[in-house]
């Protein structure tokens, strides 16, 4: 009889008869276990794609090494170290691809850690259970056998939930070039190494339930933690866009405010003269008399720029109307602002100044334009104050400033 | 003596940089030397007296995570969570550092691990230096850390809410995994293999907390954007009705909804620039200062009004385009090469304009003259419209005669 079967015996059982169906069964159940294994671990490959590239031959080599390794176990006592290198290699000749290197890797390195973490969590739980060392789980075959069938059952609905989620979200999960995959990817083999020092211990003669502890404790936390990993790893896949989303907002935003900047310049200043129009100017009077400022204005209509339209042409009416607004602007103050209304029609809004005061600026610069001997320009004129908070509305006093204005003109002729 | 000395002077340094830590990441101005002082002084004594009443080790440090659990929770405004996470990181770090070093000194001291459990009556025992060591590493983890003001990871992390349950669940686990090996000072006898393992403990613990944070920091970000986006979405939505309120008014004709001058000039250049064949229709409205000085402003308003309303149901084609080039002034653009036609158009025009005259609405007489050019014959925009404004000023004569 192998060692063994022999050593079978000390788990208690007493016939022979008893132990040779014992050992069939858990031999069979093993074989079925490691069947279903294999079965979700192709079926993996071919979810993540892997399946072209890795030769049939060396797949189905693998998969027959797997059951093989699971019997050999049960017979033979190895080290659980070794044990856990044959594994790698074994997932390795099953998994690796030339093509794909780091994809391949980082599938086979998760099917380890997977399996080994599970099978050390299966093996400190029967060593506890059994108040023993884990070398005794791992020299009785049927607790050997126990261990390794619930590992391998474990494994496969762990594969086949990880293998529904893939099918779900096709491309969002495997994008190895996301940095955050990447960190994932480097970070397999440091839990490689975690899982493969945790098998050492169990070669030497340690207080028992303590090593058992350890092992179960370590190796639910790298669970926890790997699982935390995929998940965010995946949300982040998932909502990735978000960034690329903010950049092109901001862009747009930028756009905007150039193209409402340009826009503003052409909705408050007048193309032809440089004064602002008359849409600014409501919104100035607005504004003041929001904010309870006093101010007066001046309504100015040019004379005669229809007869210099039609006598001289419009290029020479142009060139009035800018004339015009650059000697008046040059003899306001920085805070009165001079817009156009339209037409040969102006405004002047002076803020800070009495109606007595702007009367006086008004009449002196008229008296300079019309007296300027290269170019006179003539035009009448009306003022008006409007007092800080004022409750009338603006349009009476730009009428009344309208028919002063009139009033110059009657007086003028 | 002096290794006491040492060991509160390390505690001291990580517990500076603790508040300082915790003062950054929770958004908070400094917190004051004083209250460090004091958390100190509290912590340490805590620290002596489970160390002189023996308590199991694990409970040692639950009572230090629950002191400065306290002492952030007083010192900071904000909810529990976020009290908890950072008050936990910083025992975690610590522990972890502890462990290590701890397990470094037995190995190298050829120590058992029971020699650093908290008896302290024992003699031997040699807890003081690994415990120096480990304040004084994570007092410069947190120092490395402090360092780089702004935007630390961990303080976008306490902002997402989603995202700091899960780092915390993953903080607690790491935190109990720790106290579960603290058990490991209470075993009997001298292994060096244990010892090694433990390392890995530590190891564990501080690179899984590393990455856990990096990836809550990357998944707490793009939150962020998404927030900011929505935002910037509803600012974008606000500025393009902004726009358009700009567009109409720089672009448009208040009174009659027609192109502004500046308009019709660069639409009439590009035409040109592109060659594109149209007529040019300079249109000038009579008598209408005569109309604004008898009746007023608002009639001649209505006049231009309803000059412009008349043109446009008459030129509707969706390429014609009328602009008001000044007082009483437009500009048709029909994108045909015609002239008879457009002639034909412009007599309806005039006659629809005569029957709608002397009515309520428009107590007055309304006519229009006109002068007609074609796009061909010209390169020049001032070169068109002068002369379409000649032959209308042709065309006003001829009918002042009439």
């Amino acid at each position: 009889m192998p060692a063994g079967w022999r050593k079978a015996l000390t788990w208690g059982i007493a016939r022979k008869e008893n132990i040779f169906i014992i050992m069939t069964m858990i031999t069979l159940l093993t074989i079925l276990a490691s069947i279903i294994y294999c079965y979700e671990a192709e079926a993996l490959q071919k979810s993540v794609k892997l399946i072209s590239e890795v030769p049939r031959y060396r797949r189905l080599c693998c998969y027959l090494l797997v059951m093989a390794g699971g019997i050999a176990v049960l017979f033979w006592y190895i080290p659980l170290p070794l044990c856990f290198v044959v594994l790698y290699l074994i997932l390795c000749i099953g998994g690796l691809s030339r093509q794909d290197g780091k994809k391949s890797f980082y599938i086979v390195n998760m099917q380890f850690v997977y399996f080994a973490s599970i099978n050390l969590i299966i093996l400190g739980t029967m060593a506890l259970a059994n108040r023993a060392d884990i070398n005794i789980v791992l020299m009785r075959p049927g607790l050997q056998g126990v261990s390794l069938i619930l590992t391998m059952l474990a494994n496969a609905l762990g594969i086949h939930l990880m293998r529904s989620i893939i099918d779900r979200q096709e491309n969002l999960f495997f994008v190895y070039e996301r940095p955050e995959f990447l960190l994932l990817g480097y970070s397999m083999w440091f839990w490689l190494i975690v899982v493969f020092v945790d098998s050492i211990p169990s070669m030497f003669r340690l207080p028992a339930d303590l090593v058992s502890l350890f092992l179960i404790g370590s190796n639910v936390l790298v669970l926890f933690l790997l699982a935390f990993f995929h998940i965010h790893v995946y949300h982040i896949t998932e909502n990735a866009y978000l960034e690329e989303e903010k950049i092109r907002l901001k862009t747009e935003e930028r756009e905007q405010r150039l193209r409402t900047a340009m826009m503003e310049k052409d909705a408050y200043i007048d193309y032809l003269t440089g004064a602002f129009t008359r849409t600014y100017a409501q919104k100035q009077m607005a504004e003041m008399m929001n904010n309870g400022y006093s101010f007066c204005m001046v309504y100015i209509d040019l004379d005669s720029l229809k007869h210099i339209n039609d006598e001289q042409g419009h290029i020479q009416g142009d060139l009035h109307l800018k004339l015009f607004v650059s000697k008046l602007k040059a003899q306001l103050r920085s805070l009165d602002t001079l817009s156009r209304l339209g037409g040969d029609e102006f405004l002047i809004l002076m803020p800070d100044c009495t109606e007595k005061e702007t009367e006086g600026r008004m009449k002196a610069i008229r008296e300079r334009m019309e007296q300027d001997k290269v170019y006179k320009i003539c035009y009448s004129y009306g003022v008006v104050w409007v007092p800080a908070h004022s409750k009338s509305d603006i349009a009476e006093y730009l009428n009344e400033a309208d028919r002063r204005m009139y009033e110059d003109k009657k007086g003028r002729r | 003596m002096t290794i006491l000395l040492l060991v509160s002077l390390t505690y001291f340094f990580y517990n500076f940089y603790f508040f300082r830590y915790v003062s950054i990441v929770m958004d908070m101005p400094r917190v004051k030397t004083r209250y460090i002082l004091v958390t100190f002084v509290i912590n340490y004594a805590v620290f002596i007296l489970c160390t002189i009443i023996e308590l199991h080790l694990i409970i040692n440090w639950y009572i230090f995570f629950i002191c400065l659990f306290v002492e952030v929770s007083l010192l900071c405004r904000g909810d529990r969570q976020r009290h908890i996470m950072v008050a936990l990181s910083g025992v975690l770090v610590g522990l972890a550092l502890n462990l290590f070093f701890r397990n470094v000194t037995a190995i190298i001291m050829k120590v058992p691990l029971s020699a650093f459990d908290n008896n302290f009556s024992l003699p031997g025992n040699a807890k003081q230096y690994p415990i120096a060591l480990g304040f004084l590493c994570a007092g410069l983890w947190l120092f490395t850390v402090t360092h780089q003001q702004k935007n630390m990871k961990m303080q976008v992390v306490l902002k997402d809410k989603k995202s700091l349950k899960f780092f915390l669940i993953l903080v607690l686990t790491m935190y109990g995994y720790l106290c579960l090996n603290l058990l490991v000072y209470y075993a009997p006898g001298d292994y060096l293999v244990l010892k090694l393992w433990e390392l890995k403990a530590s190891a564990v613990v501080m690179i899984g907390y590393y990455l856990a944070l990096s990836f809550s920091y990357r998944m707490s970000r793009l939150e962020q954007f998404r927030a900011e986006n929505y935002q910037a979405k509803l600012n974008l939505e606000m500025g393009k009705r902004e726009e358009e309120r700009l567009y109409s008014i720089a672009y448009q004709d208040q009174l009659t909804g027609c192109g502004t001058r500046q308009h019709a000039v660069d639409v009439l250049a590009e035409a040109l620039e592109k060659g594109e064949r149209f007529c040019l229709c300079f249109i000038d409205l009579n008598g209408l200062k005569t109309v604004n000085n008898e009746l007023g402003h608002s009639f001649g308003d209505q006049y231009l009004y309803t000059v412009a309303q008349i043109l446009r149901s008459h030129f509707r084609k969706h390429s014609d385009r009328l602009f008001r080039y000044g007082g009483d002034e437009f500009i048709l653009m029909v994108y045909q090469t015609d002239p008879l036609d457009v002639r034909e158009r412009m007599a309806e025009v005039a006659a629809e304009l005569r029957a709608s005259s002397e009515s309520l609405e428009n107590p007055y007489r309304m006519s229009v003259s006109f002068g007609l050019v074609n796009s061909t014959d010209y390169h020049d925009v001032d070169e068109m419209i002068t002369e379409a404004d000649r032959r209308m000023y042709e065309y006003k004569k001829k009918m002042k005669k009439e």
